[in-house]
């Protein structure tokens, strides 16, 4: 899909997420799932250096942790830090996105790390 | 200020009726308009932003045709509100301040592509201290923020969004506000002062 579609799409996937998320609404997680999806492929289609390109990978991001997707969150931030053309501001943004999530879901995120390394730690092993 | 469609004569003769006088330079503002207008807002949206907007201002016992103050970088002007009447009655389980901001974001949406031609490219999420990103007739990209309010102070309002869009990581930053009961709407870039000021403190441009 080209770009413009896809920014249709994500618009009306973020008003989506939001209005079921202010609603409390069981099923705003699912939708942040669906913006983050959307936002990975927007990012997909333009250069990390890109100031939409940028938005798209803190949006990926951003909506992973907002679905409660940990395991997707932590492959997309090392994939965005890493990847060629990817900006010293980008990668101090993508860390700031993580730690604004981290200060407000601290525990789900500390169990979340705390898996990891221990899954880390057994693969070297 | 460069206002398209900005003579009286766009004024439609079917909807005269409700039509005040008013003074100076005036413009129509079509809410049934707004797919045409941003073409990559998704038709839903627009549709729910006309409908919820025709709430908003009806409650305030608002009709087609009502004049609203408008200003625009410090340029005051007058726009028509153009919009396709709705029941009240079946909006009654709408949520009060969901209408207010819903309203405005539709009102801004058609106030800014009159005022500066600048167009929807997409919605921003939470975080990046914006409603939207659009882009200009240069080909700019602007994060722009949105505040409605029934009654209370446009401007008090406008000054905590245009704080809050200061944070945003996009160069032409801007804020919009609109005041239902007036109705009334303020639209104002961002400037960073270059010179003799701390960096990256905020003025308002046209001031």
């Amino acid at each position: 899909m080209s770009l413009e579609p896809l920014y249709s799409k994500v618009s009306e996937a973020i008003r989506k997420a939001e209005s079921m998320e202010d609603d409390g609404d069981p099923g705003a997680e699912e939708a942040y799932g669906e913006v983050s999806q959307l936002e990975e492929e927007i990012a997909r289609l333009l250069p990390a250096s890109n100031a939409e390109g940028a938005l798209a990978r803190r949006g990926a991001l951003r909506a992973a942790l907002a679905a409660g997707d940990f395991t997707r969150a932590v492959k997309l931030k090392d994939r965005y830090e890493t990847e060629e053309g990817a900006t010293d501001e980008l990668r101090r943004e993508l860390i700031e996105v993580w730690e604004v999530a981290r200060r407000s879901r601290a525990s789900a995120l500390t169990f979340h790390w705390t898996l990891e390394v221990l899954r880390m730690e057994l693969t070297a092993a | 200020m460069k206002l398209r469609g900005s003579s009286p004569e766009m004024i439609s003769s079917e909807r005269a009726d409700t039509v005040e006088k008013v003074e100076g330079e005036t413009y129509d503002l079509d809410l049934g308009r707004l797919s045409q207008m941003h073409t990559l807002l998704p038709a839903s949206l627009a549709a729910q932003y006309e409908h919820r907007a025709a709430v908003g201002l009806q409650r305030h016992s608002h009709k087609p045709g009502v004049p609203m103050q408008t200003c625009i970088d410090a340029s005051p002007a007058v726009a028509r509100l153009r919009w396709a009447l709705t029941s009240l009655w079946d909006a009654q389980q709408l949520d009060f301040h969901q209408v207010t901001e819903d309203a405005a974001e539709g009102i801004t949406l058609a106030l800014i592509y009159e005022a500066h031609g600048w167009i929807v490219r997409r919605r921003l999420q939470l975080g990046e201290f914006a409603d939207w990103l659009l882009r200009d007739r240069a080909g700019t990209l602007v994060a722009l923020e949105i505040g409605g309010t029934d009654t209370s102070d446009g401007d008090a309002r406008l000054v905590e969004k245009l704080k809050q869009v200061h944070k945003s990581k996009f160069d032409v930053r801007a804020a919009c506000v609109v005041v239902l009961a007036m109705p009334y709407a303020t639209l104002q870039r961002l400037k960073e002062v270059q010179n003799n000021h701390e960096p990256g403190t905020p003025i308002l441009e046209g001031f």
